[in-house]
């Protein structure tokens, strides 16, 4: 088991977002977390991630404690997030942003990397004197997933990647996560767009206000009647 | 119109392009030069252009000073009459006050004498004198040296060159500005309004936070390094006889006590720190402002250093050695701080705290040394200005002065070093030009600052770094920009 998440509780001051979440995911896997807006997806990433501390439950990594761990410490384990609204920097450039993405990284390293991200997106390759704000919606959803794969994710936690991007691009960027995830990096995925997520993903968690309410293999979630009219439209 | 700029550039531009290939230290050695020649017939040339002594600083302090006789307080006082004061209509009154004030003005522009000559004859005859003494010279001379400049430049190890310009600049500094009068005096404000605004630069511009009490840290290594000189190395009325010899005062003493000054200032930086993880952006700047306050609030409330009334007596230690040392110790650390990998860190969290935390940035511990830096810098700084002045007050390191520090940076462009040495220069000369403008100063200068943010809001050099050609050997690694002086510039990658 890779990540481990058991009984996690999680507000903001006295809003609780998240309560008693439990769920795992496994090396070389791609599970989705998906449910309407408030669910809490995010706030469990974010916590993951270390930008917020729960107020109780464990979260381990590996086999070890990562819960209420500092960001830049949790980035040091292994897992990268890849943010809601993408928040590359907008006055940087591509190479840039990249760059900075390898932060704790040897140069050799970095740029081992750097060469890895243009080739999975040749699009980047060639803005990558472009700055951040100038790129289209999917190319900067390109570049925060590109950041991710610097910073060095065994494990890649994405939020809302779909988000705000034309359907052709949503696919795009699916199956080069699919291709990520063959290449060896565990992927778990939070999405509105539960369509999508079910496609790729091996198994998915469904979140109703802070609680998992069904869970299992994706192809089985996505035949489920309560599924399929919450969140697929069916 | 067009035409005739297209016809003046396309005359300059052989001439520019020739300056542009000239190495910076040809310039150097061609302005020692030419200070040489001011110093031949500089006095006698300035005689027969009716000047009564050589021109202060180029003549940019004697052009606005025919304006010194302005006087705007006989405007509105007569709506404010003191006891004393028998005003029947004030109107009439301030229109008598507007129309000798335009008479005034008229003569300041025109008036033709021996004794109050026009602010027209000072700037011809200053820019004749420029154009003579200066400019010509130094154009030819650095032509001239072009080639032997480049050609030992080239045949140096790279650190050899960029000492050999530091040394350049030391000397043209002592030989043309220690005249132990107005020059010095400039150029000693100028080094410490470039170390005050590059170490500013450093939080606001490079890591976008909004600090507007920097003239607080600068209190705190003032009075630390006086109090500290002033115990130690000084028989004062103040602190009593010296409790080690005044003989060690300089330059250990001296050295010690800016440091220590640094250091108090950069524990006062732990103030603004620590609330800078929880909070930022306006919210931290009323913090900066409180602790600027505090700072001078606690330091009016302390007898022991004087209270309001100041303390006198420190030493005059800072001369423009001390200056030169100082600040390019400063500008070589923020400098090399902005251009490692800490810096990158430091310009992520301006770009987003979040996704640069998310990158294995450690927030905290940038924010840390930003502030400490930044701090300490100033302190020094502080401590440099209380050893020029001889005497400091609270009042000296108020909100004024901060605002001051933040029209450098902002004047210069925020997360651009050369940007903010460049504004400090500025600034430093358009406050001694516009003094003899007493209050209207207040006027100009806040004037020119919204112009600037009208027309060119991210100030001269925002975010990027003048080049200047040093004439080094590029080097060895590929793909690396024009490497440049750390005191100078550099590409801002």
């Amino acid at each position: 088991m890779l990540l481990n998440v058991q009984d996690l509780h999680v507000s903001y001051g006295a809003i609780r977002a998240v309560h008693g979440v439990s769920f795992e995911v496994d090396e070389g896997e791609i599970v989705t977390l998906i449910g309407a807006n408030g669910a809490g997806k995010s706030t469990i990433l974010n916590t993951i991630a270390g930008l917020l501390s729960p107020n109780s439950g464990r979260i381990t990594y590996q086999g070890q404690d990562i819960g209420g761990l500092d960001a830049h410490k949790v980035v040091q384990r292994g897992l990268a997030l890849v943010p809601e609204g993408r928040r590359i920097f907008g006055n940087l450039t591509v190479s840039e942003n990249l760059r900075l993405a390898g932060y704790q990284l040897q140069a050799d390293e970095r740029a081992r990397r750097m060469k890895r991200v243009f080739e999975l997106f040749p699009r980047l390759g060639e803005r990558r004197d472009q700055l951040g704000d100038t790129l289209s919606g999917g190319e900067q959803q390109m570049l925060a997933v590109g950041r991710a794969l610097v910073t060095g994710g065994h494990l890649m936690l994405l939020d809302e990647p779909s988000m705000g991007l034309a359907p052709i691009l949503v696919q795009h960027i699916f199956s080069i996560l699919k291709e990520i995830n063959a290449q060896g990096t565990t992927i778990l995925l939070v999405e509105q767009n539960a369509h999508m997520a079910l496609k790729i993903a091996q198994r998915a968690y469904v979140l109703e206000t802070g609680h998992i309410v069904l869970s299992g293999p994706a192809a089985q979630l996505a035949s489920n009647p309560d599924v399929q009219k919450a969140y697929l439209g069916a | 119109m067009s035409t005739l700029r297209q016809t003046v550039s396309r005359w300059l531009a052989p001439l520019r392009r020739q300056l542009g290939r000239t190495p910076v230290l040809a310039f150097m050695l061609a302005f020692l030069l030419a200070v040489l020649l001011e110093q031949q017939v500089g006095e006698n040339f300035a005689k027969s252009l009716e000047f009564r002594k050589i021109p202060k600083f180029f003549g940019l302090v004697d052009i606005f000073e025919p304006f010194s006789d302005l006087d705007f307080s006989g405007i509105l006082a007569p709506f404010f009459p003191s006891p004393s004061m028998d005003v029947e209509t004030p109107i009439q009154d301030s229109g008598a006050a507007i129309g000798e004030l335009v008479s005034t003005f008229w003569n300041a522009l025109f008036y033709q004498g021996a004794r109050n000559p026009g602010f027209f004859s000072v700037l011809v005859r200053v820019l004749v004198y420029d154009i003579v003494i200066f400019i010509v010279p130094i154009l030819i001379l650095a032509l001239l040296l072009r080639g032997p400049t480049l050609w030992v430049l080239q045949r140096l190890p790279r650190w050899l060159a960029l000492a050999l310009h530091l040394g350049a600049l030391y000397v043209v500094l002592m030989l043309w500005g220690a005249d132990g009068g107005t020059r010095e005096l400039i150029l000693i404000y100028m080094g410490i309004n470039i170390m005050l605004s590059a170490s500013l630069n450093l939080v606001n511009g490079y890591m976008g936070e909004f600090s507007v009490g920097h003239a607080g840290f600068m209190a705190v290594g003032a009075y630390v390094s006086s109090v500290l000189t002033m115990v130690f190395f000084t028989n004062s009325s103040v602190f009593g006889p010296a409790l080690l010899s005044p003989d060690l005062g300089l330059p250990f003493g001296f050295i010690i006590a800016l440091l220590a000054g640094g250091v108090a200032a950069a524990l006062a930086g732990l103030l603004v720190a620590f609330p800078s993880f929880r909070t930022r952006g306006d919210y931290l700047a009323i913090v900066t402002l409180a602790i600027n306050f505090i700072v001078t609030g606690v330091i009016n409330n302390m007898e022991v250093v004087g209270g309001p009334r100041g303390l006198n007596g420190v030493p005059l230690w800072t001369n423009l050695t001390w200056i030169f040392l100082f600040t390019v110790l400063s500008i070589a650390a923020i400098y090399n701080l902005v251009n490692s990998t800490l810096g990158k860190g430091i310009i992520a969290i301006r770009e987003d705290e979040i996704a640069s935390s998310l990158m294995g940035v450690n927030t905290r511990k940038l924010k840390l040394v930003a502030f400490l830096v930044s701090s300490f810098i100033a302190g020094v700084a502080g401590g440099l200005f209380a050893h020029q002045l001889a005497y400091v007050n609270p009042g000296n390191f108020g909100i004024l002065k901060s605002t001051e520090a933040l029209v450098m940076v902002y004047l210069g462009g925020m997360g651009s070093i050369s940007g903010s040495i460049i504004a400090a220069v500025i600034f430093t000369i358009l406050i001694e030009a516009l003094r003899p403008l007493a209050v209207l100063k207040w006027v100009v200068i806040p004037l020119i600052l919204i112009l600037l943010m009208l027309f060119r809001p991210q100030g001269l050099f925002g975010f990027r770094e003048l080049k200047l050609n040093l004439g080094l050997r590029p080097k060895p690694t590929q793909g690396q920009p024009t490497e440049t002086e750390a005191s100078d510039a550099a590409a801002a990658d």
